[in-house]
This record gives structure tokens, sequence and C-alpha cells, in this order.
């Protein structure tokens, strides 16, 4: 087979290069908040061992040394060392502020106490304050028990549901689909009011349930989207021949269509989940206490303007981030291969 | 720290007891309805249940809205049965019932409610009020003083005619960065002859996958004045590229406004700090998307073309460009109203709101609601910018519609059969997302 286009190395180079500068530029939080996580100073200065020199004076291995405190946690290949040096920084911030009317009330009274002890400092300690001194453990507990449920009744109400539009017709079917179109246009913050006020009214407000039929609500539209794309290139003739063989419509659904629609399904869970997992302008209407928080609202917690603890924040961030990336890069086929699933003929 | 792990098991298990029950009633009232809907009293039934329930709402306290509702449900449910399912369509009603349900519930409802709130004067002075009797006074002799205190009157100190070119400002520039970046990224990764693309493609969906919340918040810490990694490395930058010159410093780079900033107390800055970071989110999915249709286009395409004489470029412009249309236009349209929806970056940017100036529309309205608490007004206020986005989508679609007529009617047979393989073959278009 004959090729049109000549490889030549020049250009393949300058392609090279500038995918890894994309490259670089993709992945440059997620090694910042790396190495913040390691940092014991609870802010997010990365020159925080010496000034950048001044004008003139700068070499090339300053400007090596500028990237690299910026994004290689020190803290670890210095404890690992075999000289160890004197510790750093010891945890500054919260010995200044002992929380002057710590009212019966507050729920984070016992959390600020524990915390302004200021104790030795390694390069684990975010972490360690993470699981130990706050609730993180059942945050993402609590993430986890919601964004599961949540997807998986949404999921099942979108499949049942898409199927009905696209094997169906009935009356009303093309206003019910223009609606469905129309929710992805209405503003976020328009629902929170109205849907806080009927789950109150349901009795669940500040529980799992009520976060749970709320997000599954909100799941919904996108996931009838794909789901019925999908159902909608798969041959109609094969329901038919299991309806001919004896099966209602209900068996020739989830004996027949679901199987074959695994992908589909599996992207619109994926995405329902995402959603459901990083969502926090419901949880933080619907939730109060502590305990039943979801992660999101714990993470923006640590990193509020007035009281930023951005050592906790990136520690936090990197136990719920790498897990969630690597699934996902690993699945990244089955995702891409889905956005364009619709195309495959069955 | 105690973990406690049971509540949550529990009470997961009671709602899908709960949703099972509801499932089973529903279904059972599908099935009464079909049995009883030829009956000469249906109707008449169908209509005392519906006066009774809300009747008996509006007695127990409730709001004109949900006392409507409950007496408008039944007997739509009545007349849908009566005059338009007439006992048909058994199984696509069964199937839709639970989603509608849930949909009724916490979309239909609230939309409603919010439309009913619209029109009253709901805020701070008037909450008690509302919560002891269920009402609140109308907003002006006819309830639409909201919406035109929408243009008017505004706590934040910005005209809506300042936040509604913010947010087209915010939506063209984010949609452009989005398709170029995405489309010139597709077109590196998809260039002849280049080896690791599928490591590249996964280093390169990382701001995709990555929780957006954390993305943001990340973001912000490095956009700190003093202590962040995006003014030092502007005065890094700024160091190594200037010179001395008749004896004082010049940092040519300064002079397009490459200078560190305090980012969030500058509107501008935040506004630039936020669509820096909104770009940096959202150029992966165009760029899947882009690649999903760059691959999808045969070899033979280009082959034919190179044969006839069609330099690089030209044939970028009339083979590539014409056959990633069907794919990046509802990409783009869908990502226009994401963007323009998209509340998360700016609340998360500006610190829920802390930090002034970079507002969009829904963020304004989020502010308006949660931090003014004028809840009418807020609920007016979205619906103006429900408003605009649907002309926006409609218009859209129109025009689409058009161009494709126009199209349909030019080209030559062959070049029709070709656009209609890749229309097919379009990743959202085919998955009917838009």
């Amino acid at each position: 087979m004959s090729r049109v286009q000549q490889v030549s190395v020049p250009r393949l180079l300058l392609v090279h290069l500038l995918l890894t500068g994309a490259c670089l530029i993709a992945t440059f939080p997620v090694f910042r908040v790396i190495a913040i996580s390691f940092r014991n100073t609870d802010t997010v200065s990365s020159t925080t061992r010496k000034d950048f020199p001044q004008r003139g004076e700068a070499g090339f291995k300053d400007y090596v040394q500028f990237f690299a405190d910026a994004v290689v946690p020190y803290e670890i290949f210095s404890a690992f060392s075999l000289t160890p040096k004197a510790p750093l920084a010891t945890a500054p911030t919260d010995t200044a502020a002992p929380a002057p009317a710590a009212a019966a009330d507050d729920p984070f009274a016992s959390l600020d106490a524990a915390s302004a002890v200021t104790s030795e400092r390694t390069w684990y300690s975010n972490y360690a304050d993470l699981f130990s001194k706050y609730l993180f453990l059942q945050w993402i507990y609590n993430s986890l028990i919601i964004s599961l449920s949540a997807s998986f009744i949404g999921l099942l109400l979108a499949a049942t549901s898409a199927y009905a539009f696209a094997r169906f017709s009935f009356p009303g079917k093309s206003f019910a689909s223009g609606l469905l179109f129309m929710t992805q246009m209405i503003p976020a913050p328009l629902m929170i009011i109205p849907v806080y006020l009927v789950i109150k009214s349901l009795g669940l407000g500040n529980t799992y349930a009520g976060l749970i039929i709320a997000m599954s609500v909100t799941i919904l539209p996108f996931s009838i989207m794909i789901l019925r794309g999908y159902f909608e290139t798969v041959p109609r003739s094969l329901e038919e021949a299991a309806r001919v063989d004896g099966c209602t419509a209900a068996s020739a659904f989830f004996r027949i269509l679901l199987p074959l629609s695994a992908p589909a399904l599996a992207i619109a869970f994926l995405f329902a989940f995402t959603n459901a997992w990083s969502e926090f302008l419901l949880a933080s209407t619907l939730i109060d206490a502590v305990e039943l928080r979801p992660w999101t609202l714990g993470l923006m917690e640590f990193s509020g303007s007035y009281d930023a603890r951005w050592g906790l924040f990136a520690a936090g961030s990197v136990v719920i981030a790498l897990p969630s990336m690597l699934l996902f890069l690993y699945s990244s086929k089955y995702v891409i291969s889905g956005l364009t699933v619709g195309s495959v003929k069955g | 720290m105690h973990l406690s792990l049971t509540p949550a098991l529990i009470e997961v298990l009671r709602l899908g007891g709960i949703l099972l029950l509801l499932l089973g009633l529903t279904f059972a009232y599908l099935w009464l309805n079909y049995k009883v809907w030829s009956y000469r009293l249906y109707l008449l039934t169908k209509i005392l249940l519906g006066l009774s329930i809300g009747i008996s709402l509006k007695a127990s306290g409730a709001s004109w809205l949900t006392a409507s509702f409950g007496l408008v449900i039944p007997i739509a449910v009545g007349l849908y049965f009566r005059f338009q399912l007439r006992g048909r369509f058994t199984t696509p009603t069964y199937f839709l019932a639970p989603a509608f349900l849930g949909m009724v519930l916490l979309f239909l409802y609230p939309l409603f409610y919010e439309f009913f709130l619209s029109f009253h004067d709901l805020s701070l002075k008037t909450f008690g009020l509302w919560v002891q009797e269920g009402h609140a006074p109308l907003a002006g002799p006819f309830g639409l003083d909201n919406y035109f205190e929408v243009f008017r009157d505004r706590a934040t100190g910005q005209s809506f005619l300042i936040v509604f070119a913010r947010t087209l400002l915010w939506t063209g520039v984010n949609l452009v960065f989005h398709v170029g970046l995405g489309l010139i990224l597709a077109l590196l990764l998809n260039t002849h002859g280049v080896k690791g693309v599928g490591f590249y493609r996964a280093i390169l969906t990382l701001p995709w996958v990555m929780p957006q919340v954390i993305a943001v918040l990340v973001w912000r810490s490095d956009f700190n004045e003093s202590v962040g990694f995006i003014n030092q490395f502007i005065h890094v930058t700024n160091q190594l590229f200037s010179f001395e010159w008749g004896g004082s410093v010049i940092a040519p780079l300064t002079w397009i406004g490459f200078q560190p900033r305090s980012w969030f107390l500058e509107p501008n800055a935040l506004f630039a700090a936020a669509c820096i970071v909104n770009i940096w989110l959202g150029v992966p999915f165009m760029m899947i998307n882009a690649l999903g249709a760059l691959q999808s286009i045969p070899q033979s395409v280009y082959e034919a073309a190179a044969i006839d004489g069609a330099s690089p470029w030209q044939r970028f412009v009339h083979v590539t460009v014409p056959l990633l249309k069907p794919v990046m236009v509802p990409a783009a349209m869908l990502g226009t109203i994401w963007t323009f929806n998209n509340l998360n970056v700016i609340y998360l940017m500006t610190d829920a709101g802390r930090y002034e100036g970079a507002d969009i529309l829904v963020t304004d309205l989020f502010k308006q609601s949660f931090t003014y608490y004028r809840y009418g007004f807020a609920a007016a206020y979205s619906f103006v910018i429900f408003a605009i986005l649907c002309l926006f989508t409609y218009l859209q679609t129109r025009m689409n519609r058009d161009e494709d007529i126009k199209k349909i009617a030019k080209v030559k047979p062959t070049q029709g059969v070709s656009d209609a393989q890749v229309t097919q073959k379009s990743p959202l278009g085919s998955t009917g997302v838009v």
C-alpha cells in the first residue's frame, strides 16, 4: 500500500516536542499537588528554601532548581537520605489562633484543638493528619456510598426509559425528549432551593437517602440521552426474534438488549459516577452533619481563603485523585470508544 | 478516628426497599388506570380526586403551587389515559413511569416552583411569612417586578449587561481555545508515524479525568499572590527575558501584560485566571472528540486528494475540516451550553463568591440567591438565563439546519455520500447527545 504522506524526522521531532510540552502543562498541577502534599508549611510556596537569585546572577542551574522546587517532593528524599537534616518547619499557623470562642455547638472545636497541638512533622504528616485528626476516611466512604448508589439508581431508571424512547412510540414522545434536552440548559442554582424543599418535605433532609435521590434524578437526562443513542443502533431484529420465541418486552429488554449494550452502560455509569463523585452544590445544601459530608465539602473546607491548609488539602487531593485518575487511565480506551459508541453497528 | 460504616449501608438498603415499594405502587397505579380508563365515571373520579388532594394540601398549609400541582396531576393523568393512551402503549408506559415519577418530583415540580417563586417577593424580609403561612406577597402589581429588577436593581452592583457581556466573553474565549487547542492536539496525535499515541493521549486526558473540584482548587492555590507558583514563574520568566539597556531594566513581556498580579483582587486578572483554568480543564474533551473523528476519516480520501494534486493545506481545508464538522459542531454546541452554565470553575476560583468582579450569569445568580437571599429575584433571574440559553440553542439548531439544507441542495452526489457516511460515524451526533 502506498503512503502519500512521507515521514520526515524533523517534523516528527517537532510533533513530539509539542506533544511533550502539552503533556507537561496537562500534568503540571498533578505533580504540583503531590509535591505540596509532602510539605509541612501549610502554604504552597515553592521557594521556601531560598529566594531566586537576582537578574544576571541566575544560571541555568537556578532555573532547573526553580522548576524542580515546584514539583519535586524533596521531603521524601531528605527523609530517606543518610544524613538527616533538621526538620524544615513545624506547623506554624494553628498555634497562633487558639479559636477564642469555641462554642459548644462548633462541630470543629475538638478538631481545632487537636490540630493546634504542635508536634514533630515528618514528610507524611499531612497524610497522617488527614486520617487521624479529620474524618477524611469517613468522607470518602460517604462519597463512595452516595455516588455508587445514586449512579446505580439513576442508570436503572435511565436504561428503562431510554428503552421506551428508543423502541416505542407513545403520545407525547417528542415533547418528552425535548424536555429532556431542555434540562441540560437549566442553570444549576435554579434547582437547589426547590429540590432542598422537596427533599426536606419528604423527611430526607440531612440524610444519605435524600442526597442519593436528588443526585440520581440529576444524572437522569444525560444518561437517557447516551443510552437512547446506543439502543437505537442495536438492531431491532434481535429483540423481535426473542419476542417471537416467547419473551415479553421486559425480558427481551433485560435479557437481550441490556447485555448487548454493556459498553454504553459502562460509559453512562462512568459519567454518572464522576458527576456524583465530584458534586458539591447539592451536598452543601442538603447535608449539615460533619460525619455525613462527601469529600468535596471536606476539601473545600481545607482550602478556604482565610484558613487555608494547603498541605492537608493537597494530601487529600492526592488520596482522592490518584485512584480515580488511575482508574480512568486504565479505562480510557473504553471511555473514548464509549464517546463514539453510537457508531458501532451490532 | 472512628469510622461509622453501618449507618450508611442500612440507610441505602432502606432507601432501596422504599424505592422498590414505590416502584410496586407505581406499577399498581398504572395497572389500575389501565383497568378502569374506559369506565364512564373515570374522568369524574379523577377530577374529584384531584380536587380533594389539592384542597387537602392547601388546608394543610402548602403553598398555592403545591396545591395546584396536587390538583392538576391526577386530572392530567386521567386525561392522558382517557384521550391519548386509550389502553394502548402498555410497555413504554411501564418502562417510563419510574423515571417519569422522579423527573416530575425533582425536575418539573422544582421548575414550576421556581417559576411560581419568580413572581413573588421572597427575600429575608418575607421569609418568615413564607415559612409560616406558605405565601409571600406578589412582587409588584402584576408580580413582574422581579423580572424588571433583573435588568435594573442589583445587589452586586454590576449591571445585567456587564455580567451578560462577560458571560459571552467567557463562553467565546473558552470555546475558541477548547476547539482550537483540542483540534491542534488531535491533529498532532493523528500525525502519520508518531509513536506512543496511546501514552500521549492518556496523559493529555488527565485534566478531564481529574475531579474538577480538585483541579480548580489546585490552580487556585497556585494563583495565590505571594506564595503561588504562577507569580513566581512570571517573575522568573520576566527576569530571563529582560535585558539592561541605557541603565534601566527592560522586560518586553511585561508590555503585553505578562507580570505578577494579585490575581484575586484585580477583577480582570481573576477573570483571566478563571479562563485559563477552564481552558485547561476543557481541552481534552474536544481533543478526544476531534481525534475520534480524525481517526474515522479513511486514509483513501487523503490519497485521492493528494493524487488530484491538493497541497497539505488544501487537504486540511477541503477534506479534514468538512469531515470533522459533523462531530465538532454538536460537541462545540454542548461545550457552549456547559461553559455558559459552568458554575464550578468560577465559584471555586472566587472562593465561593468572596472575590468579586469575575462573575458570569450563573455565579451571579448563585450569589444573588445564597449570599443576598433574594430568592424571588433569583428565580426570575434564572428564568431569564434559561430563556437566553433556549434562544441561543434554537438559533443554533436552525442555523445548522439551514446550512445542511443548502449543502444538500448544492453538493454533488459523491461528496454527499461521503458526508452521510461520516455523519453516521459522528460520536456525539449519533449518541444523540444533541
